[in-house]
């Protein structure tokens, strides 16, 4: 009598866990969200899942080296985009999803700083700094990471403002 | 003439061009040392837009044409100095790791009433009297010792013992005559270590706690603080313990993604198991083990459904010192009771934009062992009563929407529960309640609470005058 009950829900979780990745994160029209660090960092690509394992607390490494997440003011542009396409955050929940993660010590937020030109020349500057920012608000002394091997310019690239 | 105007005006030209350049330059000054890369050397190429050709590969170049060398001087330096990295806490031996003692926690203060008359039993048993109280104030201390190793601590500061009832007795009054302050009294509490442990990530997916910490079960017990909580007061079934609420051991956790949009985690613990002073001795050889796995699933909103077991003996002993024939120190241990626990557990929590769900079902399973199945007295006829072996449990459900009103989120919500339970004279008896309430958050870190709870015994009690009814308004806090 449960059987058809329990295959239903067998599928019903199959497809969650199998839900394609891109769903909900088609690239809207706006500018590429450009993920860099430093220019000496050796990896060229890192997993959107990695990514968001780095700036939701977690303990994360690209290329054997723990990555140091470094964000912008909350309430910026590029941080309200960021925090919703990685993390899932509207701007008005990022305060309490902090709150919450640090009363149940879950992890505490990445570093902010006051600017993205700030934020770059952290990540220029640290190995393991890994930040966001616009392809004109960069220097020589970082590069820009492929998300899923996607680059900003190509289809399906996860991130824009 | 002619020359000075013209440097003059390539002077102002090329200030303002600095100033420009310079408007979104952060507090920190500039380097003054030049960084390794040639201040001069791109001034000499020809312009080069700023794009990305091939990225992860090339790094982008500057647009150079027109700007003023010193700009040019000021992009090329892009590194901060060690000073500069220090002063954004990135700095000394580990400047990867943000080394700085960390200090929060939360708070609450309640006012709680009882809106029967008077002459209720259960207002003259509970809440005889309408009161404001300050229940929680946590203290947390963490740190980071080095990049995989850091120390997290929890203490609550209590007015308990003072204010505590005692059996049938008055309240406990702890006053005490203040020495440095003319010998007046003073009412003094306690601290409770809520949490305190060392914490070493050994792999991104692995990482162990070694000392007292939060069981990791369901969600009620993880999330904690008076701040998360949407009811004002826990569930019965939370309350009663049928998981310990904390564990002395090791625990070992991670969490590992699957991919964007499913997470699987994992703890497990070993511990002192139960008993009356678990926090600082295991009173048996048997440890306790516990786990929890979730997943969670963020396609809609955030979606987690999780597992938690927890086996332990709980054993009560007094230790006897006594001299044997030969005049001998003996010591023993009289056991007062023990038996099997097994703790189950299972919850999900629903979160999609301001909807919120969530549930938790907990059973606990007592066998007693064969010397251990010691008689207790019970309270109101003086009979010794035998434990028998027993399973209880309960389950509470709440269902909430939150939405803004002027920049405040306001939630109304509903919580229901059931909880069949076996107190400790062992006498059993099921109650179910209801809540009803709203919440409002005028910031992130306060959130003000309203709560009406009507819980009932359906089989009667002891006490048997209709329902209790509590009306509660709690306002709680992060800092």
């Amino acid at each position: 009598m449960f059987k058809p009950a329990l295959a239903v829900a067998a599928v019903l979780l199959l497809g969650a866990v199998a839900w394609p990745v891109t769903h909900g994160r088609a690239r809207a029209a706006g500018k590429p969200l450009v993920v860099v660090v430093s220019a000496s960092f050796a990896p060229k690509d890192i997993e959107l899942a990695t990514l968001r394992r780095a700036f939701s607390g977690h303990a994360a490494d690209l290329a054997g080296k723990r990555l140091i997440p470094i964000n912008h003011p909350n309430g910026s542009a590029l941080r309200v985009a960021f925090d919703k396409q990685v993390l899932g955050l509207e701007a008005a929940d990022v305060g309490k999803f902090w709150i919450d993660k640090r009363i149940r010590d879950e992890g505490s937020p990445p570093k902010s700083v006051p600017s993205v030109e700030l934020a770059v020349r952290v990540a220029a500057s640290l190995p393991g700094a890994i930040t966001y920012a616009l392809l004109e608000q960069l220097s020589p002394s970082v590069k820009v990471l492929t998300i899923d091997g996607k680059a900003p310019t190509s289809a399906g690239y996860p991130l824009s403002l | 003439m002619k020359s000075l105007r013209f440097g003059l005006c390539a002077l102002l030209l090329s200030a303002s061009v600095s100033i420009a350049a310079r408007a979104e330059e952060p507090a920190l000054s500039d380097p003054v040392e030049s960084s390794s890369e040639p201040a001069g050397s791109d001034a000499q190429a020809a312009p080069v837009p700023l794009t990305v050709a091939d990225a992860g590969v090339e790094a982008p170049t500057l647009v150079e044409a027109s700007i003023d060398p010193s700009v040019l001087a000021a992009a090329s330096a892009a590194q901060l100095s060690p000073e500069e990295l220090e002063s954004l806490g990135f700095g000394g031996s580990a400047p990867s790791v943000d080394t700085a003692i960390k200090i929060f926690g939360f708070a609450d203060f309640t006012f709680s009433m009882a809106p029967q008359k008077p002459s209720n039993a259960w207002r003259q048993t509970l809440q005889p009297h309408s009161s404001f109280y300050v229940g929680n104030f946590n203290l947390y201390l963490s740190k980071n010792l080095s990049e995989n190793v850091r120390t997290m601590g929890e203490v609550r500061f209590l007015y308990a013992p003072h204010g505590s009832p005692t059996d049938g007795g008055p309240y406990t009054v702890n006053s005490t005559q203040d020495i440095t302050d003319l010998n007046r009294r003073i009412h003094w509490g306690g601290i409770a270590i809520e949490r305190l442990y060392l914490e070493w990530t050994i792999h991104p997916y692995l990482a162990v706690r070694a000392g007292h910490f939060l069981t990791p079960y369901g969600i009620w017990n993880v999330d904690h603080g008076s701040p998360l909580f949407i009811p004002v007061t826990r569930p019965y079934v939370i309350g009663s313990g049928l998981f310990p609420e904390h564990q002395t051991g090791l625990e070992f956790f991670g969490q590992y993604d699957i991919n964007t949009q499913n997470a699987f985690g994992y703890h497990f613990t070993i511990s002192n198991g139960m008993g009356p002073i678990t926090e600082v001795r295991d009173l048996d050889e048997n440890k306790g083990v516990g786990t929890r796995v979730f997943w969670e699933n963020r396609s809609w909103g955030t979606l987690r459904v999780g597992g938690s077991a927890f086996y332990a003996k709980d054993t009560s002993s007094t230790p006897n010192q006594a001299l044997d024939a030969a005049g001998r120190l003996v010591i023993t241990s009289h056991l007062d009771a023990q038996s099997k626990v097994l703790s189950l557990a299972a919850d999900v929590q629903w979160k999609y934009k301001g909807l919120h769900l969530q549930t938790e079902v907990i059973t606990q399973q007592r066998k007693f062992v064969r010397n251990g199945r010691v008689a207790s007295t019970n309270p109101f006829s003086g009979n010794p009563i035998f434990p028998e072996d027993y399973l209880t449990w309960g389950v509470y459900g709440i269902a909430g929407y939150g939405f803004d009103v002027w920049h405040v989120n306001i939630m109304p919500y509903i919580q229901v529960q059931s909880f069949d339970q076996v107190d400790p004279t062992f006498i059993r008896s099921k109650t179910n309640g209801v809540t009803a309430g709203i919440n409002i958050r005028p910031i992130d870190a306060v959130v003000v609470k309203l709560a009406y709870t009507a819980s009932k015994w359906p089989d009667g009690f002891l006490i048997s005058d209709g329902m209790i009814q509590l009306l509660q308004t709690q306002v709680a806090w992060a800092f």
